[in-house]
This record gives C-alpha cells, sequence and structure tokens, in this order.
C-alpha cells in the first residue's frame, strides 16, 4: 500500500527502518537485563519480608518481661541494684527492638517514611519549645503506630526520643524516654490491630490522654524513683505521681489536643500513601 | 573556639563512649561519698572547661541546687530506716538520721549527674552518635543521619509554606485567633503531604541507586580514624574502670546507709588499701580529658617556643591568634 508520498518522503529521508528490527531489539533487552541467579537485581529490590509470628511473640513476651522483672529485682536487691538492673533491662528492650527491626532489613520507603515521622515529631516539638511539656511528639507517634503497624511505632517513638535528646539535650532520662516514647507508638498499633482503638478521633483522643499518664508517667516516674528516692515503695511512686502529674497533665493535653485535630487527617494521608505508592 | 580545641573531643568516638559509661556508672551505680566528691569536681572542672564557668554557674543555680534540695528533702519523707532517731513527726513517723544522709548523697548523684551530662552533650555531638549507632545498627543510623537532614528541611518548607499562604490572602500576623489556628492547620496539612511526598522521592531515588541490595558488602563513611593514640586511651579506661570495679568488688568502697551507715574509711568501717586504690584510679579516670588537654597545651606551648627560636616575633604571634 505504498503511495507516492511514501516515495517522496523516502527519497527526502531515505529508507525507514524496519519495523521487523523492534523484536531484536527487545530480545536484546531482555538478555541484558537476565538475573544473574547469584547476585540479585539492583533495579527491582525485593520488597523487605514481613516479620515472622516469631518475631512478633519475641517482642510481646520482651515487653511483657520487662515489668515483673524489674519488680523482681526491687524485692530482692537493694535500691541501686535495682536501678543497674533496670538500666540494663531498658537498654536491652531498645536494643533488641533495633536489632529486630535491623534483621529485617525494612525497604528504602519505610526507612525514608520513619525518617520522615522522626524528623515531623521532632520539628513540632522545636515550633513549640517554649511551652514546657506542650509538644505532639506523642501525637505523631501515636498515628504513626495505628498507621504503620506495631513495630514501626516502636521504632518511631524511640528515634524521635534520641533525636530530640540530641537537640534539646541528653541526660540520665533518654534511655527511659526511647522506651516510654517506643512503647506508646507499640501499644498503640498492637491495640489499632487488635481492634481496641479504632482510627477515630474520639477513641485514639482518649487512648491519647491515657497512654501518657499509664505508659510515658509510670515509666518515667519510675525512672525517678529509683535514681533519687532511696526508698522504693508504692506509696513513694505515688508521690512522684503527684508532684509530676501538673507536667503529666499538659502532656496529656496537648497529646490530646493534636490528636483530636490531626488525627482524621494525617492517618487520611497516610492511607493515601499506602494505597497509592504500596507503602507497608 | 574552646570545644573545637579540646584533645578529648577529637579523640575516637568509641573512646568518648566508653569513658562516658564507665565514668557515669561509677558515680550513678557507686554511692561512697569520695567517689561521688571526685566526681562531681572532675565533672564541674570539665564542664568549665567545656562550656565556660557561666553556663556551670548557671546550670547549678537553676537546675542543680533546687533539684538537690528537693531530693535531699524528700527522702527522709519516705524512708524511716535507721538506727538514730532525731525526732518524731506528728503523723508518728520517725526522722532519722541515716535517712538525710542517704537522701544527700542521693542528691549528689544527681548533681554528678547533670554536670557530666553537660560535657556528654559537648562532647557527644551528633556525627558521633550517628556512628557508633551505625555499627551495630546500619539502618537506625541512617534513620537517624536521614532525620537530622530532614528537620531543617522541614522547618525551611514550614516557613516557604506560610509564606506563600499569606500572599494567598491568609497572612497568621493580622488574622484573628480562630482564623489563625485554620491557617496553622492547613499549612499544617500541607507540610504533611509535601514530606511525605518527599519521602517517597528520596527513597525511590535510594532504591534506583541500589540500597538495601549487599547489606553485607556496603560500607558506611566516617571521618574518624582508629590510631595509636586512641587505643592508649581506650586501655586506659578499660584498665582504670577495672581496677576500681575490682576495688569496690573487694569492699574498699562499700557504702551502706540503712539501717546503719557503714562507709569504709568515713564510718563504720576503717579504710583499707582497696578505697585508696579505688579511688586513686577513679580520680585518674575522671580527669582524663582535662589530662590530655593539658599535655597537649604543654605540647602546643613547647612546639610554638621552638618555633620562636627560628621565626621573628610576628609569625608567632600569628600563629597564636589564629588558634585563639
Amino acid at each position: 500500500m505504498r503511495s507516492q508520498a511514501d516515495d517522496f518522503v523516502e527519497s527526502l529521508y531515505g529508507k525507514e527502518s524496519e519495523p521487523a528490527s523492534a523484536p531484536t531489539a527487545h530480545v536484546d533487552t531482555e538478555k541484558k537485563t537476565l538475573p544473574d541467579p547469584s547476585a540479585p537485581l539492583v533495579w527491582c529490590a525485593p520488597v523487605a519480608k514481613h516479620r515472622g509470628k516469631w518475631q512478633a511473640g519475641v517482642e510481646i513476651a520482651l515487653i511483657v518481661a520487662l515489668f515483673p522483672i524489674i519488680i523482681f529485682g526491687e524485692m530482692m536487691l537493694g535500691a541501686r541494684t535495682t536501678l543497674a538492673l533496670s538500666v540494663a533491662v531498658v537498654a536491652c528492650a531498645v536494643v533488641l527492638f533495633m536489632f529486630l527491626f535491623d534483621t529485617r532489613h525494612p525497604s528504602p520507603r519505610e526507612l525514608v517514611v520513619i525518617a520522615t515521622l522522626v524528623a515531623l515529631a521532632v520539628a513540632g516539638r522545636s515550633m513549640f519549645f517554649m511551652l514546657p511539656q506542650f509538644k505532639p511528639m506523642a501525637a505523631l507517634i501515636i498515628i504513626a503506630g495505628v498507621s504503620l503497624g506495631q513495630e514501626t511505632g516502636f521504632i518511631v517513638g524511640s528515634l524521635s526520643a534520641l533525636v530530640s535528646n540530641m537537640f534539646f539535650g541528653q541526660g540520665p532520662w533518654t534511655p527511659w524516654q526511647m522506651l516510654a516514647f517506643g512503647l506508646i507508638g507499640f501499644v498503640a498499633g498492637a491495640l489499632h490491630q487488635a481492634h481496641l482503638v479504632s482510627a477515630k478521633r474520639i477513641p485514639l483522643s482518649i487512648f491519647g490522654f491515657l497512654s501518657i499518664f499509664l505508659i510515658y508517667g509510670l515509666i518515667m516516674n519510675s525512672a525517678s524513683l529509683l535514681m533519687y528516692s532511696s526508698e522504693i515503695t508504692p506509696a513513694a511512686l505515688a508521690m512522684f505521681y503527684i508532684s509530676g502529674a501538673p507536667m503529666d497533665l499538659v502532656h496529656a493535653l496537648s497529646t490530646v489536643l493534636f490528636l483530636f485535630v490531626l488525627a482524621r487527617p494525617f492517618l487520611e494521608k497516610m492511607e493515601r500513601l499506602k494505597v497509592k505508592y504500596g507503602l507497608v | 573556639m574552646t570545644r573545637s580545641r579540646d584533645s578529648f573531643s577529637m579523640s575516637h568516638p568509641l573512646v568518648n563512649f566508653a569513658f562516658f559509661v564507665a565514668v557515669l556508672g561509677m558515680s550513678m551505680f557507686c554511692l561512697h561519698p569520695l567517689i561521688l566528691g571526685i566526681s562531681l569536681v572532675s565533672a564541674i572542672v570539665y564542664g568549665v572547661v567545656l562550656r565556660g564557668w557561666r553556663h556551670m554557674a548557671k546550670l547549678l543555680g537553676v537546675f542543680i541546687v533546687p533539684g538537690v534540695i528537693v531530693v535531699a528533702i524528700l527522702n527522709p519523707a519516705f524512708n524511716h530506716n535507721g538506727v538514730t532517731l532525731l525526732f518524731t513527726m506528728n503523723d508518728g513517723n520517725s526522722v532519722t538520721l541515716e535517712a538525710i544522709v542517704y537522701g544527700v548523697v542521693l542528691a549528689a548523684t544527681l548533681a554528678v549527674t547533670t554536670c557530666w551530662f553537660v560535657c556528654v552533650n559537648a562532647v557527644l555531638t551528633r556525627d558521633k552518635f550517628v556512628y557508633v549507632v551505625g555499627r551495630p545498627f546500619p539502618t537506625a543510623s541512617l534513620i537517624l543521619s536521614m532525620s537530622f537532614r530532614f528537620i531543617p528541611l522541614f522547618l525551611r518548607q514550614f516557613h516557604l509554606t506560610t509564606v506563600s499562604q499569606k500572599y494567598l490572602g491568609r497572612d497568621m500576623s493580622s488574622a484573628r485567633w480562630w482564623q489563625k489556628i485554620k491557617i496553622a492547620l492547613s499549612v499544617t496539612s500541607s507540610m504533611f503531604t509535601w514530606s511525605m511526598e518527599n519521602a517517597i522521592h528520596v527513597s525511590d531515588s535510594m532504591q534506583a541507586r541500589g540500597y538495601g541490595q549487599y547489606h553485607r558488602r556496603r560500607s558506611s563513611y566516617s571521618p574518624y580514624r582508629w590510631d595509636r593514640r586512641n587505643v592508649v586511651l581506650l586501655l586506659c579506661v578499660v584498665v582504670l574502670t577495672a581496677v576500681s570495679l575490682t576495688a569496690s568488688l573487694e569492699g574498699g568502697l562499700a557504702a551502706q546507709y540503712d539501717p546503719v551507715i557503714v562507709v569504709s574509711g568515713i564510718s563504720g568501717a576503717s579504710a583499707n588499701l582497696w578505697t585508696w586504690i579505688g579511688a586513686g584510679a577513679f580520680a585518674l579516670l575522671a580527669n582524663i580529658p582535662l589530662a590530655i588537654r593539658c599535655t597537649d597545651a604543654a605540647q602546643w606551648r613547647r612546639y610554638e617556643r621552638s618555633l620562636n627560636v627560628g621565626g621573628s616575633q610576628t609569625s608567632t604571634g600569628r600563629i597564636e591568634s589564629a588558634w585563639r
């Protein structure tokens, strides 16, 4: 079906390349990118495998074992030995979580999203730094735990505590804060997966309030009790709780405020990212 | 200025970490007054060297002294153990000498750890943290360094967003308070979307460059060199810590405040050889940074003098001013 126009075009530009050459080129590229079974491909990195059941089991056993170990140590030993023991247990818990996260070889998407959440939490704290204890960190950590799962929640929580202390000053409280914020993220994710806390404004706000008093308050007040009190009794713990209550209340109310306002839009945005980019 | 010239800060991060773990551990867990006193003096001197006496004086006045008073007063209120009864409170609880002493000792640990953490914050900079975390946990240290980069980026983007909202007619500074909250929320919302999209771009770029392909073979850059000076320093830290730990295990640094005060060398027990060995080793350990700094300064002065022999007066003066 050659027309005069085709001849004219041919005389001007020379002979057109054969359409039959296209399949051979295709074969060529396929040959080039044939996977070497020994070396993994660079261009289509496999998505990180989801953690096995045993890993989740280890994590939960760890958390369950944490408090009895501290209480047992307290009963059996003197005050300072309890402090040494509990610092060791806290460090072991954080290190084990990091280790489990590291051996999973998380995908770059997961890594960068975690780094972004950590940076947002710390940047948020730095914006309100003139108001003591008024910080959006716990709210963002809870949102991360709910939308990305318990393990990511723990990593986001503990690393935000570490990074924010690098800006606002480290102290003996750093390991305790890492554990406390990590646990807030972990518990948020675990309760959401167990359908006990739904991803809605009111339940999340209630959880946020309780998590500050029951998780953060318990861990930080026990830490100061262990460090600066000679007598480790429930009455002394209650005294530390009461003396820290105004600060904890400000922290809890700010968390509730941020969750009430930000939970829905942020969770929706995370959901959109998960659908659009296949996150996690 | 002084910080960049501190010799201990310039040594390998592992040495810095080992030193602070050893010193903080000894001062937190060993309640012997001799150890606490040595630790407090060394921490304050090193803190003054690192941050200046104004900073330390402010810290002492604003945080440490009130905290110490609170801890020292609260302890006798809860601890009623002890054999030396001073008086009985209205509610029937007794106040004992042992409880007061114990409170003062715990308050001293509060002061000591706060002073040491001034030095920790000055010496252990963010890059050192990233390096030390990166040895066992490469992904965690990658997250740390990425978030260090993201924080200023986000703050800058936040500023850009507020400015662009301002020229859309949503000016934060002139709006009423409920409008202010509304504008802040819309800025936060767009910030979150922007940062998450940014995360996707960054991760795609990482994946395109082959991140995560060779977990074992991948190395990371670090500017730190492990040389002989660091080996010597680490050996000093380890040996001195081992000596003082042995001393405390042998009972030389035993300290008990409940129910009877038994502090070796001060009351209840006589000082033995281990007390002096342990305290001496700890004094050497806690003053390692100061010692290095002093020897380095002395060496520098010697070089300067040797330069002065051949060169003119002005050239030395210039070198001196460059280093100040």
